[in-house]
């Protein structure tokens, strides 16, 4: 049977619920193709368009200088800030996973939940 | 406020005035070639932005889409109330003035949560052909922008048609969210 809207947007919730109980997450978002996101669970206000399309734009930025040195396909994008991280990584139907995590967060531990993530998530797109 | 803040703050006060004359343009008037509009458009917002962040392009002009049909809707909503078609009145009326398009509702789905706008003689794609997707993302932005101010709710816009890819005229759905 195929998944309804708003089982597919539970679903999503609730991987999203798993990632920002990691130590330091602090938001997950999933973000479409235009820059609108789609699913977000953080604890703090976000400008959820102006985010949407600043992750769609440096992801883009980020795959497209990876191009120039023929690296092959984009799996991550990490940002690494004075009081915290963000990670990009790419979903299927060009939907970006984005993450913002604080200072304590650990970055090999959110890598790999990211990693884990990521298939799950597509099978829900797809 | 950075410069580019500042010039948006003019420009949109004089959109919304209904001002069509403007300043040191003495010799050659407001009118610009259409053209020049999409050189602006499809390549310095287009391809050569797309040459730089790729996809990225496309959140990036249907975002500054939205930005617009968010300002224009909250500036026209006082004047039309609850009332749709009024409120789509008068943003056709801005899209006149300022040569975006023809815009018309083409379809209003309440139960699914779905209004479908045309844009005939679209300002982005009119005379462009040959492209194998919609390309009129700040079009689709726009409406999206529009809607959102309406319903308060938040707005997935798709363009549905495109003159550009051989349907002679645009359409986009917008699907109105949870």
């Amino acid at each position: 049977m195929a998944m309804t809207a708003n089982d597919r947007s539970q679903r999503v919730d609730k991987v999203l619920g798993t990632i920002t109980g990691l130590r330091g997450v602090t938001a997950a978002a999933v973000i479409d193709s235009d820059g609108l996101v789609t699913h977000v669970r953080r604890d703090f206000e976000i400008n959820t368009d102006a985010l949407g399309a600043a992750v769609q734009i440096a992801f883009g930025s980020a795959r497209r200088a990876s191009d120039h040195v023929s690296q092959g396909a984009t799996h991550m994008v990490l940002v690494e800030n004075k009081d915290g991280l963000v990670m990009l990584a790419p979903l299927a139907k060009g939907f970006v996973l984005a993450l913002v995590g604080d200072s304590s967060a650990m970055l090999g531990a959110v890598r790999f939940e990211v990693k884990q993530t990521v298939p799950e998530l597509n099978q829900i797109f797809a | 406020m950075t410069d580019y803040a500042n010039a948006e703050q003019t420009l949109l006060r004089s959109i919304l005035a209904g001002k069509t004359d403007v300043a040191n343009r003495a010799t050659l008037g407001p009118m610009v070639p259409i053209q020049l509009f999409q050189a602006l458009r499809l390549i310095g917002m287009g391809s050569s932005i797309e040459e730089m962040v790729g996809e990225g392009a496309h959140a990036l002009v249907y975002q500054s889409g939205k930005r617009v049909g968010q300002v224009l809707g909250n500036a026209v909503l006082p004047k039309a109330g609850k009332d749709l078609p009024k409120y789509l009145e008068l943003i056709r009326g801005v899209c006149l003035q300022l040569s975006i398009g023809q815009l018309a509702l083409e379809k209003a789905d309440n139960k699914a949560g779905l209004l479908t706008l045309k844009v005939d003689e679209c300002v982005s794609c009119a005379g462009i052909s040959g492209v194998k997707a919609p390309i009129c993302n700040f079009e689709a932005g726009l409406v999206a922008g529009v809607v959102k101010v309406f319903t308060a709710r938040e707005v997935k816009a798709v363009e549905v048609k495109c003159n550009a890819v051989g349907d002679r005229t645009c359409a986009v759905d917008a699907h109105i969210l949870g």
